[in-house]
């Protein structure tokens, strides 16, 4: 499957300029520019190191921008805390799982209804698209399998309705055909419209349902193009061959 | 035999198995690739050879001596150093005093005669580091601070030195300082053992290449057999979504 | 004995078990979901207690309504006040900052309990009528149980059930689980870390302030006593591991239980010896030790909390020999000009200084706490009298730092494996353990009359207070060397990486063992010091939380003068005796002077670095505030960005499909007041 074909010129809607971050007296990030538009799927990829998740992390308030901006929807929101944030329809799944481990699966939902859902709403969304955890939904989330927690993390992303979505490397650690599973999800959520800003390291799986993809290093990004542009890129930047 | 062995190492915290029958060699004189995408048990690994982490099966061995029950410490006595991922410098001392512990720590283990002064200035001059050695580790950019990682663990004079992408967050020329490094360190009797995710560093430095996916080895080889290998670019790449969805 | 008698000791046990199961959860309720360890919990419980005394006796209320004042108006109030005024942005500090400062809030509300509540100086008694009256027995199967027992086991079962039903059933109790699974993750699904965090500090000072109340009316009340037995069931808490809540029980049944047996048994013997009394006291210190001991402990792993920087000068040989001898000359000076008081709070400033330079290369270069310093130094000085005896020499000094730093040696063996937190709660369950079985079994010293005499060199006065400046300046000079040697960049090192360490060969547990001895021995010497100063001391000089100047004061002051600086100690202890003397000279600072140990400590969560950083600090916002004015009367280059927000309207988009998002959205950019301009986009 191909992404749905969205406008060139649709309204930008996280807007990402000049952007300074790092930890403590490191920087990472050395003035970074990313636009997504509303309604397409933007690909960020790029070696271990090169900033992408420090990126990520800066756009959700979990790390506080020391220079440049983010805007959300044309507004300025550097700083802003992620609560805040998440609340007014910001998605991030952050890498490794994002679930609860001792929490079981309807307390790891109910903690999704802080974004203005309700409960039963949520519920009955992630139970209809994933029936497992509604088999599951007394279990601690921990004691399931590496796919059924990452289901359980994108449920929030289905059933919360959110405007922007972060992911990080869903992936991590997951058999082939989990993963591939998890990004028809992806593309099924921005199907509906859901703009998407996504890190993975396997490329040809997210080039797939991406509509930009950009690759980053040394805290910046390097190149911009359309997902086969940079797939070509990518194989021998990765081991030097032609696929 | 190689002077490091890993046989059937497994690995598990929780109910996740981070390495599942791993077997690894590290010939002295050489430097050996470990590859693989992120989260395949790379560095959980390095936490198993250097005994960071305890493992559920298997033996590491080094030069015949099995490693089983040696602390860390014990274990960087008998040779075995490393670098971090996640860098462990020490913020609070200079990059002179990171890399001179190292070697007033080995002088301590009474392994003959050294200048611990003397060992410790001519690593910082290998390194490039003389410009910063008076500066506090934790105010470096991470290239440095890898540097002085790196500095720090030879100087313990290792027998296997095992380092965890060392190139990230390197500027041009320090990754050039490193890969001179790598190809004396080759010429040496150490074995180095090198995870990384700049390809071309490892296809250049490395005599041979373990490619690790899902905690298991996938693919043993040479740097010309592992780069034609479709197993290692797809683990590398992933599999395209096939059918299904909206487009 | 009988049936009903082994019947009667199980139900008081259990309701001791009821108290410490009710503070104990306060502690299991917010250390996970703060990464804070109370350290004064048992004081909010004290103070909880005194105030309903106060309510209840002194303004004769009627108990419903004291005891609603108490817990439901003053307990939340303290939770609030502690979580935004102190604790709120703490978790990003380290941990032994983390420590220090609750130590402070503890010794504030020690200092607030002595002010209010002086011992002696009630025109009422403190003591507590038993909930439905003292006399009221209920007799169940042959056996008379005192209704307190059952409101007591009520309570421990109610709030059981209530922290069940709250932590599982609410969103809010669900989201106070969730931030102790993942911080970060609480945050990104749109929870509030600052609430969970003030409801969970509101709900712990709640359970403390409910366990004071019930242990009142059992015992009498004593500022520190009340304070110590919330104390005590931190034993408990450590059984659940500061996590689970029925093990937190558990550990609650054992103490309560075992405390009760213990007394049963004794009652059975023809003649109690006093250390089965004094054993019997610390019951609990000794469980808290033991069980820290057997825990399981997490390995030497990569570090993943944010390191605090922390800067170690490192001043050259010269420079501070030249300020050893200098110190010696103002010493000699000094001790010609003070007398009376001061000169004797002046030398016993020179002692503690000692003890606290036991804790610079301790804390301040290897980063492992110790609140037993003044434990060791009491055992230094009773050993050194023991050898030499009451005439004094100079050998008791060697004595003293050989046999506290064996000791130390010996605590810190089994300590080893702990860090942080339970590295300080087994050294103060180790300190009060001396404190209560071996100082207070030996005679005179229990009575603060054990004599110490000077050797006949320095027996005069001016003598020995030139020659303890002397000892500070040679052992402070040592410690430099070893802060230039290649061992004290080795505990800076163990400091800021024990992977590291690790893996260059470095054995974390030889390092801890020998400066953990090192600092005993120091401390020895300093204890040693102030016994002959004084010429006669007692437990009340070694003490944890008693005493003017007990362990908790010495620690908080040795971190505001700077735990890293030998002229730190120096300048902690000098300020620590002048407190008692600016309070005998200005009566109306007096209680002042009782709670700035405490209110320093605090303060230390704002701003980590101690005093001289809070001063330069000052001269910024002071030259900041000039510019701003000098910009506001012409350049407008060099308004305030504030002034220049909003001079741009930014194009909005639509967030979402909610409308609501974008009315958020746009609250949140207005409280922001930054304009696109700013980032270097043209609108």
């Amino acid at each position: 499957m191909g992404p749905t074909v969205v406008a060139a010129d649709a309204p930008a809607l996280l807007e990402v300029r000049g952007l300074r971050a790092g930890y403590g007296q490191i920087e990472v990030l050395h003035g970074v520019d990313v636009t997504v538009r509303a309604g397409t799927v933007v690909a960020l990829l790029g070696p271990n190191g090169a900033g992408k998740s420090t990126l990520l992390k800066a756009v959700s308030g979990q790390v506080k921008p020391t220079g440049g901006c983010v805007h959300l929807g044309g507004r300025h929101v550097n700083g802003t805390p992620p609560h805040r944030l998440a609340r007014i329809g910001l998605c991030t799944i952050p890498e490794g799982r994002g679930v609860f481990p001792n929490l079981t699966v309807r307390e790891n939902l109910l903690m999704d209804t802080y974004s203005g859902s309700r409960a039963a709403d949520i519920e009955a969304h992630a139970f209809e698209r994933f029936p497992r955890l509604g088999e599951r939904r007394h279990q601690l989330a921990g004691t399931m399998s590496g796919g059924e927690q990452q289901m359980l993390a994108m449920a929030r992303a289905l059933a919360t309705d959110p405007a922007l979505l972060l992911l990080d490397e869903l992936s991590m650690g997951l058999a082939p055909l989990v993963v591939e599973s998890l990004y028809e999800i992806v593309g099924h959520i921005a199907a509906e419209g859901v703009s998407i800003l996504v890190i993975e390291q396997f490329a040809r799986t997210v080039l797939d349902v991406a509509h930009v993809a950009a690759i980053m290093s040394h805290g910046r990004i390097e190149t911009v193009g359309t997902p086969a542009q940079i797939e070509a890129e990518l194989s021998s930047a990765y081991l030097g061959v032609n696929p | 035999m190689s002077l490091l062995e890993a046989r059937g190492v497994s690995l598990r915290f929780g109910g996740h198995t981070a390495l599942h029958v791993v077997d690894l060699d590290a010939e002295a004189g050489a430097v050996t690739g470990l590859i693989g995408p992120n989260g395949a048990g790379k560095t959980t690994l390095f936490n198993a050879v250097t005994g960071l982490q305890p493992i559920n099966g298997g033996r590491v061995s080094l030069d015949g001596v099995d490693l089983h029950r040696l602390k860390p410490h014990q274990r960087a006595r008998l040779g075995i150093a490393r670098t971090f991922q996640r860098l462990e410098v020490f913020g609070s001392l200079t990059v002179r005093e990171n890399v001179l512990i190292g070697a007033e720590l080995r002088k301590s283990w009474g392994h003959g005669p050294i200048d611990p002064t003397h060992d410790a200035d001519a690593l910082l001059e290998r390194l490039g580091l003389v410009e910063f050695a008076g500066e506090r580790a934790d105010t470096l950019p991470t290239g440095h601070a890898r540097m002085v990682e790196l500095g720090r663990a030879l100087a313990t004079r290792p027998r296997v030195l095992l380092l965890d992408e060392p190139a990230s967050g390197l500027s041009d020329t320090e990754t050039e300082t490193l890969s001179a490094v790598l190809g004396e360190l080759a010429a040496s009797s150490i074995a180095v053992l090198l995870v990384e995710h700049d390809v071309r560093l490892v296809m250049e430095a490395c005599s041979s290449i373990h490619v690790l996916d899902y905690g298991a080895m996938l693919a043993v080889g040479t740097p010309g057999e592992i780069r034609t290998d479709p197993k290692v670019l797809d683990a590398y790449l992933g599999t395209p979504v096939a059918g299904g969805g909206p487009g | 004995m009988s049936v009903a008698q082994f019947l009667q000791y199980t139900i008081l046990g259990l309701a001791a078990a009821g108290v410490y199961a009710v503070a104990a959860s306060g502690l299991v309720v917010t250390y996970p979901t703060t990464g804070i360890f109370n350290f004064a919990h048992g004081a909010v419980g004290m103070i909880a207690a005194y105030t309903y005394w106060e309510l209840r006796i002194n303004h004769h209320l009627p108990a419903p309504l004291a005891l609603s004042l108490v817990l439901l108006v003053l307990a939340p109030l303290m939770g609030i006040v502690i979580e935004r005024v102190v604790m709120r942005k703490m978790g990003e500090a380290s941990t032994i900052t983390q420590i220090v400062v609750t130590i402070g809030l503890l010794a504030t509300l020690i200092g607030i309990g002595n002010v209010l509540w002086p011992a002696g100086s009630a025109t009422k008694p403190y003591t507590l009528p038993s909930f439905f009256g003292d006399a009221r027995l209920v007799h169940i199967g042959g056996v008379a149980i005192p209704w307190h027992s059952l409101v007591v086991l009520a309570c421990a079962g109610l709030v059981a059930l209530g922290l069940r039903l709250l932590l599982h059933g609410t969103r809010l109790g669900v989201a106070m689980r969730a931030v102790v699974d993942d911080r970060e993750l609480t945050s990104l699904t749109g929870g509030n870390p600052d609430t969970t965090a003030t409801f969970s500090w509101v709900l712990g000072c709640f359970l403390a302030a409910l366990a004071g109340v019930l242990i009142a009316p059992i015992v009498s009340l004593s500022v520190a006593g009340l304070t110590l037995l919330v104390i005590n069931a931190y034993a408990a808490a450590i059984v659940g591991r500061l996590r689970s809540l029925p093990l937190t029980y558990l550990g609650a049944l054992i103490l309560g239980l075992g405390d009760s047996y213990f007394s049963l048994a004794s009652a059975h013997m023809s003649r109690t010896p006093t250390w089965i009394t004094d054993l019997h006291n610390s019951l609990p210190v000794i469980l808290l030790f033991v069980v820290l001991l057997v825990l399981p402990q997490d390995r030497v792993r990569v570090t993943d909390r944010v390191r605090a920087r922390s800067n170690i000068p490192m001043p050259s040989l010269r420079k501070a020999a030249t300020a050893g001898v200098a110190l010696v000359v103002v010493a000699w000076v000094a001790a010609g000009v003070l007398h009376g008081s001061a000169l004797r709070a002046g030398g016993q400033g020179l002692a503690l200084a000692v003890v606290m330079l036991s804790l610079v290369p301790l804390i301040g270069y290897a980063g492992q706490i110790s609140l037993a310093q003044l434990a060791f130094a009491g055992i230094g000085a009773l050993a050194a009298v023991e050898v030499v005896g009451a005439n004094g020499s100079p050998l008791g000094f060697l004595v003293a730092a050989v046999v506290a730093g064996a000791v130390g040696a010996l605590v810190a063996l089994p300590a080893l494996r702990l860090k942080d937190l339970y590295l300080a709660l087994a050294t103060m369950a180790f300190a009060l353990f001396v404190e209560q079985v071996v100082f207070a079994g030996i005679d005179g010293f229990s009575s603060d009359t054990r004599v110490f005499g000077r050797f006949s060199l320095v027996s005069s006065d001016r003598a020995y207070f030139v020659f303890m400046a002397a000892v500070f300046a040679v052992l402070g000079f040592g410690v430099v060397v070893l802060r230039r040697s290649p061992f004290g960049r080795r505990l800076q090192a163990m400091k800021d990486s024990p992977a590291g360490c690790a893996t260059v060969g470095m054995s974390l547990t030889a390092t801890k063992l020998i400066v953990f001895s090192l600092s005993a021995a120091i401390a020895g010497v300093g204890g040693y010091m102030l016994a002959c100063w004084k010429g006669s001391v007692g437990v009340d000089d070694y003490s944890l939380l008693t005493g003017a100047l007990a362990m908790l004061p010495v620690l908080l002051l040795a971190v505001v003068g700077g735990i890293t600086a030998v002229s730190g100690s120096l300048i902690g202890a000098l300020i620590l005796v002048a407190l008692p003397q600016v309070a005998e000279a200005y009566p109306s600072l007096a209680n002042l002077m009782i709670l700035l140990p405490g209110l320093v400590g605090i303060s230390l969560a704002r701003n980590p670095d101690g005093l001289v950083a809070d001063l330069s600090r000052l001269s910024r916002t002071v030259r900041d505030r000039y510019e701003a004015r000098q910009a506001a009367t012409g350049d407008p280059a060099r308004a305030p960005r504030a002034a220049r927000a909003r001079a741009v309207q930014p194009e909005a988009v639509a967030f979402g499909r909610r409308a609501a998002n974008d009315d958020e959205l746009r609250a949140l950019e207005a409280g922001l007041g930054v304009v696109r301009e700013d980032c270097g986009v043209v609108a």
